[in-house]
């Protein structure tokens, strides 16, 4: 497969580009210079995106060290970054990458296909989150040239996978720097270096991290900015305040109380924009703890669901920048969301009458049984979705307690300790299910590991579903194994998706060139702007 | 003290017990001389205190640092092993105490940094903010004291005093958002947070004067608090004072009123004020957490409560043991102001 | 005992302070009559300005949760957890202190390192930390409340009973004969009390608010509205809505005021009796 730039726009222009607000399609000509001052509101310790693959990283490292490819609206989805093009072998079992010519590191050094084979053996595989996943059966990285790596797998691995992760985690660190040293204590985990739009200048922790335009940048003329600097505000209204006095230019990752966003569109010359996130599309998740025997109950569950409402989650705590969820895999991703699943609406009378079925009758204090519930404390959400359970559950007859941790507590809690009966999460889909997503169904996983099914349910059906559909190179069957995967979720409930929300972006009209990507935020930049 | 944010109420009327105690001679300096004996022992307390009390929190610093990522258990335990808390709770604390006795403070898991690299950040951070806190406090609360005391009972004293007990009752961290409600959002005229204009590029005097403006608000919210504290204290000394034989006797001299207040009166009720200051230096750090969270301040007190929430064993402990060596130096030096300004000490120079 | 409640009668703002608070006492444990709304519940628009409607006066948050009701809830918290820790620290405070100033020697020694070793911690840091790790339930606020709290009556205890020790009528005492225990419970503890009582509403004012900033920095029980939380909740939509962050703060105000103020009263009305030798 080959991603060509023009193909790629032309695709892109046919999908409707104009929807994008502030997208390429609609710009005049980029200006040259200015440094963007933005807000971020978390301040990662390890910042290297081949070693720790999350938002709050990428939001920072994306436009210093940078992908394979990113992700991009429309067909074929993908844009080249440090690859051209990729091709599968029949068998599965090796991918062969051409890499981009002439591309440096920012340090001087070249950038070659050794590279790319050190940060996937030594990095994606051993030491990041998520590539410990998929490319845990990665046995080797030829290269037979500086501009052509071939990955070679243990065991067939579906070309859809590899293609669908390349975005997130695949992030390509210099081996020079690397080499013989011990990755978790290399201090360029905190001083970046990569080929990136831009250079890693400073980071104050607790104030910001400053970036400076790269001149040698392979994308030339890009980057269009002088700089960037993530001025760390760890309070949303400090930021919403930042931004109406003019002294940041943009919040993304909606690091803006959404009851603010209402008040700032209004402002003149700030916009809010909803793009740009598809690509990371979260979920809020009523997780359920199988071992306590009332939830063991199909029928318990599905009346927790029936007593949700999943639009007054949308309008009351997303104020309708949320959507109701069917199943584990978003909307956005048509490629394997299927809509053709069991569905529970709003309805407390079925919740009531399912409880009752299940022999669960009111008490003579009108409570059924009790529950411990444990909001988790990413997000302002997470926690008023805990608020709103509660009294969704007392209204059907169920006594919820809340119990608020704080993070290394929750996740011990519910991933170690197995500590609660209903817990409130936000799990992430990164454009496979195989990626982050199925390991929530998955049964028989150690305890100890986060954000995986620790929930005490396993079925035999689903595990094998997810076997399949983790070998199934076919990339129909592999969708159609999939859509099978949500209507088993769906039957039976193991987890709840309440809602899906992508987040908004806050910017001053002044700031061209956002949400051109469904991983605006967390991409490269190179394409952003400043109008004068 | 009577404030809750600042921490451990304190007497006031025995704030300075054992200074009080009737010791030999130049009191303070010996108790300045057996807090310095006595720290190894104080501090050896407190890191064990801190060290067991993270022990018992749920969950370690690798828990702390997959909250947010995910990922397997391969990772779980290579990390575990790597940060070395696959060993037990007393192997660590004796590796750890092992490498002080060498003044190693120790590895930062949560930074990937050298402890003491991390804590020099921040520290110069919070002393700003702290020392202008309380040169505000100390010269708003002992000058608007002294006008209170002079007259105990007048106008000017009651208005003061009214004043100084509302700003005690006022919660810190509720001054500070009415002050950037209405100095930063809707005036306009100072920074809502942080520390200095970002990307702003100034340097020299301009960057010193951005930093000050920056300061404004968190000063003033820890200040004034603390100011109120000090009118009050003042104020509450001369009033003793007055009501003294030797302040009656002067009077009966017939010294003139000004030159009674300020050698007499004032001086006399400083000495509280003075210890008070001692007694603050740990208290105002505890402060500052919540006005360094107001303002986005990232000072040592905001630093402490991330090394809890990480799980920073080493980190959290370094800070402490950081802070309380700075107790103890500020207390040292109170020690000797207090030894020169005590006027007992003078008077048994002069009189023979 | 009854001169100082005479005093004490006689200082009107201390009175006055005094009755207000004990209409707020009563208010908060009536509250589920007098302002039958569950302060949990979602009950109307969200954030509603205040005075608009007659349902809602006081207005309600972005949940749409009544703030009148959450603002009563919220004074039962903050009046219980503050008892309960400034009666808990005073407890720990005096057992110490008393323990300190009559076994002097090492035990003496030990004691007072370990309240220097408290006292060198910032207060608030050793609560923040407490509720950490311990959970943000009443229970664990009350000990982390009392945990950064008690020096301060611990070292009045112990100078008291320093003190004491050296008057005649203590001296008298022990050359009568009278067994340790019974001097120590009998002569000085009654003694040394009154200075730890005139200490009490400091200690509680200083509780109210260790406790509303603790929930301000989101350790607050969820399951009950507190003062410093519901400020941290309006914080979020200041610019919008200041009003959800001005009430807490003032019902805050004018409970360590009163607080203050009676006291004040009470130093003034005990006074007397310190001052007898």
């Amino acid at each position: 497969m080959r991603l060509e730039r023009r193909a790629l726009l032309r695709a892109g222009s046919l999908l409707g580009l104009a929807t994008i607000t502030g997208g390429r399609a609609r710009a005049q000509t980029p200006r040259r210079g200015g440094v963007l001052v933005v807000a971020a509101d978390t301040e990662p310790r390890n910042l290297n995106p081949a070693m720790v693959a999350s938002n709050g990283v990428f939001y920072v490292a994306s436009k210093v060290i940078e992908p394979l490819a990113e992700m991009a609206y429309g067909e074929p989805g993908l844009t080249p970054r440090l690859a051209l093009a990729f091709e599968g072998s029949k068998d599965g079992r090796s991918v062969t990458l051409r890499l981009r010519p002439n591309v440096r590191f920012h340090d001087g050094k070249p950038f070659s296909s050794a590279d790319v084979a050190w940060s996937a053996l030594e990095l994606w595989k051993k030491h990041q989150n998520l590539g410990r996943v998929v490319f845990k059966d990665l046995e080797a990285v030829d290269t037979p040239d500086p501009l052509t790596a071939i990955l070679r797998f243990a065991t067939p691995t579906p070309l859809q996978l590899v293609r669908n992760a390349l975005p997130a985690l695949t992030a390509v660190v210099p081996r020079h720097l690397y080499e013989g040293t011990d990755p978790l204590a290399n201090p360029h985990n905190q001083k970046l270096v990569g080929t990136g739009p831009f250079r890693f200048v400073e980071y104050r922790p607790g104030q910001y991290y400053r970036l400076e335009r790269n001149p040698d940048y392979w994308d030339a003329p890009r980057p269009w900015l002088d700089g960037i600097v993530f001025r760390v505000l760890p309070d949303r209204g400090a930021i919403a305040a930042a931004l109406e006095s003019g002294e940041i230019r943009l919040a993304a990752f909606s690091a803006v109380p959404l009851a603010d966003m209402q008040r700032l569109a209004k402002v003149p010359g700030i916009a809010v924009i909803d793009k740009g996130y598809e690509g990371i599309t979260y979920q809020l998740t009523v997780e359920i703890n199988h071992r306590r025997k009332e939830l063991a109950d199909l029928r318990v569950r599905r009346a927790i669901a029936h007593a949700i409402d999943p639009n007054f989650v949308v309008e009351r705590i997303f104020l309708g920048y949320a959507k109701p969820s069917t199943g584990p895999v978003p909307r956005f991703d048509t490629r394997f969301y299927t809509a053709e699943v069991p569905t529970y609406t709003y309805d407390p009378k079925r919740a009531e009458a399912l409880l009752d079925e299940a022999g669960l009758r009111r008490g003579a204090d009108g409570v059924r049984f009790t529950v411990e519930l444990l909001p988790a404390p990413w997000f302002e959400q997470t926690r008023q979705m805990g608020d709103y359970l509660r009294q969704a559950l007392k209204a059907v007859g169920i006594e919820a307690k809340l119990v608020v941790k704080d993070p290394a507590g929750h996740q011990k809690a519910v991933y170690t300790d197995h500590a609660f009966d209903l817990a409130i999460g936000s799990p992430v889909y990164r454009n496979d299910p195989a990626i982050s997503t199925t390991i929530l169904y998955q049964g028989g996983l150690p305890p100890g590991v986060p954000f995986s099914n620790q929930y005490g349910w396993a079925d035999s059906a689903m595990d094998d579903l997810i076997a399949r559909a983790a070998r199934e190179l076919d990339p129909t069957a592999r969708s159609e194994l999939y859509r099978r995967f949500q209507r088993l979720a769906a039957e039976h409930l193991p987890l709840i998706p309440v809602v899906e929300f992508t987040f908004l972006t806050v910017a001053s009209t002044s700031v061209r060139g956002v949400a051109d990507n469904p991983r605006w935020a967390t991409s490269h930049w190179a394409d952003t702007w400043l109008e004068a | 003290m009577a404030r809750g944010l600042i921490g451990s109420p304190e007497p006031v009327a025995t704030s300075g017990a054992e200074a009080n105690t009737p010791l030999p001679r130049h009191p303070a300096l010996l108790l300045a001389r057996r807090r310095l004996a006595q720290a190894p022992i104080v501090l050896l307390i407190v890191i064990t205190g801190a060290f067991l009390l993270l022990e018992a929190a749920p969950g370690d610093a690798v828990d702390a640092y997959l909250a947010g990522l995910g990922g397997d258990a391969g990772l779980v335990a290579e990390l575990r092993r790597r940060w070395g808390l696959d060993r037990s709770g007393p192997t660590r604390f004796l590796l750890y105490l092992a490498g002080l006795a060498t003044g190693d403070l120790g590895w930062s898991v949560s930074f990937g940094r050298p402890v003491l690299a991390v804590i020099v950040e921040r520290l110069p951070i919070t002393l700003v903010l702290a020392g202008a806190a309380t040169l505000l406090a100390f010269a708003l609360g002992t000058g608007l004291g002294l006008l209170a005391g002079a007259r105990p009972g007048g106008p000017l004293d009651r208005l003061l005093s009214a004043t100084a007990l509302l700003l005690n009752a006022v919660p810190t961290f509720w001054l500070g958002l009415l002050l950037v409600l209405v100095f930063a959002v809707r005036l306009r005229w100072l920074p809502s947070a942080g520390i200095e204009t970002i990307g702003a590029g100034h340097t020299g005097l301009a960057r010193l004067l951005d930093i000050a403006r920056h300061l404004v608000l968190p000063t003033l919210t820890l200040g004034l608090v603390y100011a109120a504290l000090y009118l009050r204290l003042l104020r509450a000394g001369m009033v003793e004072a007055w009501r003294s034989d030797y302040v009656r006797a002067a009077r009966a001299k017939g010294i003139p009123r000004r030159r009674l207040v300020l050698r007499h009166v004032a001086r006399n009720a400083l000495l509280p004020v003075v210890t008070m200051l001692g007694l603050q230096s740990a208290t105002l750090v505890g402060g500052s957490v919540v006005v360094e969270s107001v303002f986005a301040v990232p000072g040592l007190g905001r630093l402490a409560a991330e090394a809890v929430t990480q799980r920073d064993v080493p980190l959290l402990l370094g800070i402490v043991i950081v802070s309380a060596v700075l107790v103890v130096l500020v207390n040292l030096v109170i020690d000797l102001l207090y030894a020169r300004l005590d006027p007992r000490v003078e008077l048994a120079a002069r009189t023979p | 005992m009854s001169d100082a409640f005479a005093r004490f009668a006689r200082n009107p703002a201390a009175l006055l302070a005094a009755l207000l608070l004990a209409a707020l006492a009563l208010a908060a444990a009536l509250a589920p009559r007098l302002w039958p709304i569950d302060p949990e519940a979602v009950d109307g628009p969200p954030l509603l300005h205040p005075f608009t409607d007659p349902a809602h006066p006081l207005g309600t948050d972005r949940l749409g949760r009544d703030l009148l009701a959450r603002l009563l809830f919220g004074a039962r918290i903050s009046l219980v957890v503050a008892l309960a820790a400034a009666f808990a620290s005073l407890l720990i405070g005096s057992a110490v202190g008393l323990a300190a100033g009559l076994a002097g020697g090492r035990i003496d020694d030990l004691l007072m390192r370990i309240t220097d070793a408290f006292q060198t911690v910032p207060g608030f840091l050793l609560a923040l930390a407490f509720v950490s790790v311990l959970g943000p339930e009443a229970e664990s606020v009350v000990l982390a409340i009392a945990a950064s709290s008690w020096t301060g009556p611990a070292r009045i205890v112990r100078a008291e009973i320093l003190s004491l020790a050296r008057r005649d009528f203590v001296l008298a005492a022990v050359a009568v004969g009278l067994p340790r225990v019974e001097i120590a419970w009998r002569v000085l503890l009654p003694n040394a009390l009154p200075p730890v009582l005139a200490y009490a509403c400091a200690s509680i004012a200083s509780a109210v608010l260790i406790e509303s900033a603790l929930s301000f920095l989101g350790l607050a029980d969820p399951n009950r509205a507190s003062w410093g939380a519901m400020i941290a909740e309006g914080r979020a939509v200041l610019v919008r809505e200041p009003w959800l962050s001005i009430w807490p703060g003032l019902a805050l105000l004018v409970t360590v005021l009163a607080v203050n103020l009676v006291g004040e009263g009470l130093d003034d009305a005990l006074a007397p009796r310190r001052a007898r030798p």
